[in-house]
């Protein structure tokens, strides 16, 4: 963490009250671009930390992937580097091992499920385990769910994923997913799957309808098929030590904060799906609605694997 | 604004104390990162993030792949190609060296490579059949530009790298008119000064004669059909392309061509080690720089200032390219793309430049600095091959800037140069 | 002695680095074979090549501090007289020593941090991608030291350290 004195933030509001209290600044790194709801609410997250704590904190938002990848930044968290950094589930799972649930197929039957799960017993329970990794978490951001889409030919059942060659992330989950669908997992390096998409090297790739369009993948991989088999949920991250060293009344702040901030954050995010949905279908791409049972039954097998997981499943499924 | 000069003033002073640049980015950014009290764990960490990357994998692999080529006689059969097809006209071989360049920039993806290949051969051999010193000079290294232009082009990847989530497919593509626009408008030149100079023409081959070259050749210039029609045709990505361009060249020169020896291959491999470390370890420590640039907020700065300077996107436009050229006089190409396009895409975005466009339009004016002196890399290999002080190459090379110049502008303005052929990928 | 002893160690290394590029190449190239005539790409490819080219990256960086052959300008340091030089070379030497010390201790800082942590496709340790710092800051220590000590007591009449 870094402390320093800035006399900028204190000028403002409470100019008034004469004593100089020392800023704390923390620093917050976030890979999405500015227009992003994400990064929207990691600055209205900054923006209700620095009213509520008079200005005593300060988080700036470092956007755009400025301050590196995903993976970096939780490297980076972790060892006291950064202070902040909002992720998705995906990678912190390699660390925090019981977050890793979130990440698994289908395991949310709507979103209503999801967010009784995640705000719930279950969900605060998983936050209690950063601790042991050196970070704090202070809830679960929308990020949307991912579907598949193809350039040519469309995914309308499970049949249909034969043989296709999908990009996705090199995670066991997604490649173990593809593969229980038929399809054939293909590794590639995000920047190049739109070219990638367009000359062929791919048939299709998977994520949520605000990637889908941001990303341009919808230019080339027209058909997008609502089977929705992740829905893994975003968090921001934070250095425990520094955590630790804040006073009570910040760590309050801070906490009220990103809780005021998550619930405008999956508003937002829930209304831009649906409005790039709506985008992309003007811009002619197609969107199927499938069998979604027909595809949970098929990824199945994969909990086998996961024994691990097996009695928190069983407690996700018994609120749905 | 004191970031600015605090960071790029210490950089200034190491790199002209003769602390290798890569060791000057590192050292600075240490010493910034201290007095701003910027986790130097995060400087380290980024150094093996800038390295550990998959765009930048192509680089090794483009780099073995020219090694190849030229220890493997292929620069050779290119320009034997090159005169059957231009070696008649009046400046024949001035002709055919750019000719050779065009299609060498299609294999290789150094400028520098092609000096030191192609110029080595045909300077000589213009200087025995009356061609000036300077004129000779001033043809090979101005149409050794091509190469960084025309895909593959290392310098194409550093500017993916730096700016970040760009397609390599896409950016080469965007290349390759505006690669084949300067090769024209070079050959034109090239022509008319032949004319007025009255240089001779080159000789004439028979017909048996020819076929037999381009057969020869055309197992060389398929390298680039596979690189660009891999690419197109989606059987590879630009990354793997280098691969294979480096797996092809190594099969035809051991089973074709027959000129590859086991000790050959040793010194391939050795000396692409060789040109790879100096651009490893800039990669790294810039990644560092460009770190402690971010944190210092100093793009939001950069583009601020432009923005008091000028609000309208041409302006803003044509500042950026001045900048570049007068940098590009004094630095190293990849180095400035590595350090300059975080700072200045955020601006060309702002003024209505497509990122993929920019990339062209930085990576061409970045090109003429290879042939400026006071550091200009291919004019430095050039003017040693013929033996010419620098200073007076620069008179005949004054005609070549002024046409190089016009190349940005036209690509500049008109977009769909750089953006036609990416477009039709689909 | 102690130049000899480089030297071996280097040549050994230029071998490890001549392996490790031609395996780069080989499984890039497999792997086009692979998806594109088998449908069947390795996962693991990309992410096992990037750490070799890791490897690969900071040991030639090392090597080539030992001969002196990292880019740099020269138009000024090639104007300054015979003493200078050789004060401005013991000053290079001596910050790009301090400079691979830190990379020696942050690399081992990073290598404690992602213990227990596996990279996503292939599963390696990530330790692995940290591990190249603390050779390579290894290598260059020695390297920098060697040439200070010839620059200082130049009794073999080779200068090391030189440019090229
Ligand atoms: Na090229
Ligand atoms: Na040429």
């Amino acid at each position: 963490s870094s402390s320093e004195e800035t006399g900028n933030t204190s000028d403002e509001g409470n100019s008034d009250q004469g004593e100089k209290a020392e800023t704390v600044v923390l620093r917050l790194a976030e890979n999405q671009p500015d227009n992003n709801p994400v990064t929207i609410a990691m600055y209205e997250f900054a923006d209700l930390v620095e009213e509520k704590t008079n200005g005593e904190v300060k988080i700036e938002v470092y956007a755009n992937g400025q301050l590196g990848e995903e993976t970096a930044n939780i490297d980076q968290v972790q060892a006291g580097a950064l202070d902040m950094a909002r992720v998705n589930s995906v990678p912190v799972a390699q660390i925090v091992d019981e977050i890793g649930v979130f990440t698994t197929p289908f395991i949310f039957a709507d979103q209503e499920h999801k967010y009784r799960v995640l705000d719930g017993e279950i969900g605060e329970e998983v936050l209690a385990k950063f601790e042991d990794h050196g970070m704090v978490s202070f809830g679960y951001l929308e990020a949307g769910t991912r579907n598949f889409y193809t350039t040519d030919k469309p995914i309308e059942s499970v049949e249909d994923m034969k043989g296709l060659r999908i990009r996705v992330q090199p995670s066991d989950i997604s490649v173990k997913m593809v593969q229980l669908l038929g399809a054939v997992p293909t590794p590639m390096d995000y920047g190049e799957v739109f070219t990638a998409l367009q000359t062929g090297v791919i048939d299709g790739a998977e994520n949520d309808f605000v990637s889908y369009y941001t990303s341009g993948h919808f230019e080339a991989a027209p058909h997008y098929t609502l089977n929705g088999h992740l829905s893994p949920p975003a968090l921001v991250i934070m250095n425990k030590q520094t955590w630790d060293g804040l006073s009570e009344e910040h760590q309050l702040a801070i906490k009220e904060s990103a809780a005021i901030a998550i619930e405008a954050q999956r508003e937002s995010m829930n209304e831009m799906q649906e409005e790039f949905r709506k985008e992309v279908e003007e811009a002619g791409s197609v969107i199927y609605e499938v069998d979604v049972e027909e595809f949970q039954e098929a990824i199945n097998p994969i909990f086998d694997e996961m024994p691990q997981y097996e009695e928190l499943i069983e407690r996700i499924r018994a609120l749905q | 604004m004191t970031e600015i000069f605090i960071l790029f003033g210490l950089l200034f002073l190491f790199m002209f104390l003769g602390i290798p640049i890569a060791f000057s980015l590192g050292i600075t950014s240490v010493i910034v990162a201290i007095y701003y009290e910027i986790p130097l764990l995060l400087l380290f960490q980024n150094m093996v993030s800038g390295i550990n990357n998959f765009t930048f994998l192509a680089v090794p692999f483009f780099i073995l792949a020219a090694q190849i080529m030229t220890d493997g006689e292929i620069s050779d059969k290119i320009m034997k190609f090159a005169s059957v097809i231009v070696g008649k006209i009046r400046g024949g071989t001035a002709m055919v060296n750019v000719t050779s360049s065009m299609f060498f920039g299609g294999v290789s993806g150094s400028s520098v490579a092609d000096v030191s290949s192609i110029g080595s051969m045909l300077i000589p051999a213009m200087k025995k059949q009356g061609y000036d010193k300077d004129y000779s000079v001033a043809v090979t290294v101005t149409s050794s530009t091509q190469g960084v232009i025309i895909p593959p082009s290392q310098n194409m990847i550093y500017y993916a790298i730096a700016a970040g989530g760009i397609s390599i497919s896409e950016l080469f593509l965007a290349g390759f008119l505006p690669g084949i626009m300067l090769g024209i408008a070079l050959m034109i030149v090239t022509y008319l000064l032949a004319v007025k100079r009255k240089y001779p023409k080159g000789r004439g081959y028979t017909l048996k004669e020819s076929l037999h070259i381009i057969k020869e050749a055309s197992l060389g210039i398929l390298t680039a059909v596979i690189i660009i029609g891999g690419i197109i045709f989606g059987i590879f990505t630009a990354t793997e392309s280098a691969a294979v361009a480096a797996v092809y060249a190594l099969l035809i020169t051991t089973f074709i061509y027959k000129n590859m020896t086991f000790k050959k291959i040793k010194k391939i491999l050795y000396s692409s080690s060789k040109t790879l470390g100096m651009i490893v370890a800039i990669i790294a420590t810039s990644s560092a720089f460009g770190y402690v640039m971010a944190y210092l907020r100093i793009p939001t700065m950069v583009s601020n200032f432009f923005l008091t300077i000028s609000e309208n996107p041409i302006v803003i436009t044509l500042l950026i390219i001045l900048l570049l050229l007068v940098l590009g006089m004094f630095m190293d190409m990849g180095v400035l793309i590595l350090l300059l396009t975080p700072i200045l895409l955020p601006v060309a975005t702002m003024a209505g430049i497509d990122p993929i466009h920019f990339g062209v339009i930085m990576v061409l004016t970045l090109g003429i600095g290879l042939c400026t002196p006071p550091v200009g890399t291919s004019l430095f290999v050039g003017c040693a091959i013929a033996g010419l002080p620098i200073e007076k190459s620069i008179k005949a090379l004054l005609p070549f800037y002024l046409v190089m110049v016009l190349v940005v502008l036209l690509v500049t303005f008109i977009p769909s140069i750089a953006l036609w052929i990416p477009s039709l990928a689909n | 002695m102690i130049n000899k002893k480089l030297d071996q160690m280097t040549t050994v290394l230029n071998w490890f680095l001549g392996i490790i590029l031609t395996l780069m190449l080989l499984i890039t190239f497999i792997q086009v074979v692979l998806r594109y005539v088998f449908n069947s790409p390795l996962i693991w490819a990309d992410e096992v090549t990037l750490v070799m080219l890791t490897w690969y990256g900071y040991i030639i960086i090392a090597i080539l501090v030992k001969e002196g052959k990292h880019i740099s300008l020269e138009f000024l340091y090639s104007r300054f007289n015979q003493m200078t030089k050789k004060g401005l070379d013991l000053l290079r030497n001596i910050l790009i020593l301090g400079f691979a010390i830190l990379m020696v201790y942050f690399g081992s800082e990073m290598v404690i941090n992602t213990q227990g942590r596996h990279l996503p496709a292939s599963h390696l340790p990530r330790s692995l991608l940290y591990f190249p710092l603390i050779i390579s800051g290894l290598l260059i220590s020695f390297y920098t030291i060697n040439h200070v000590i010839t620059l200082l007591f130049p009794r073999t009449g080779r200068e090391a350290g030189d440019r090229r």
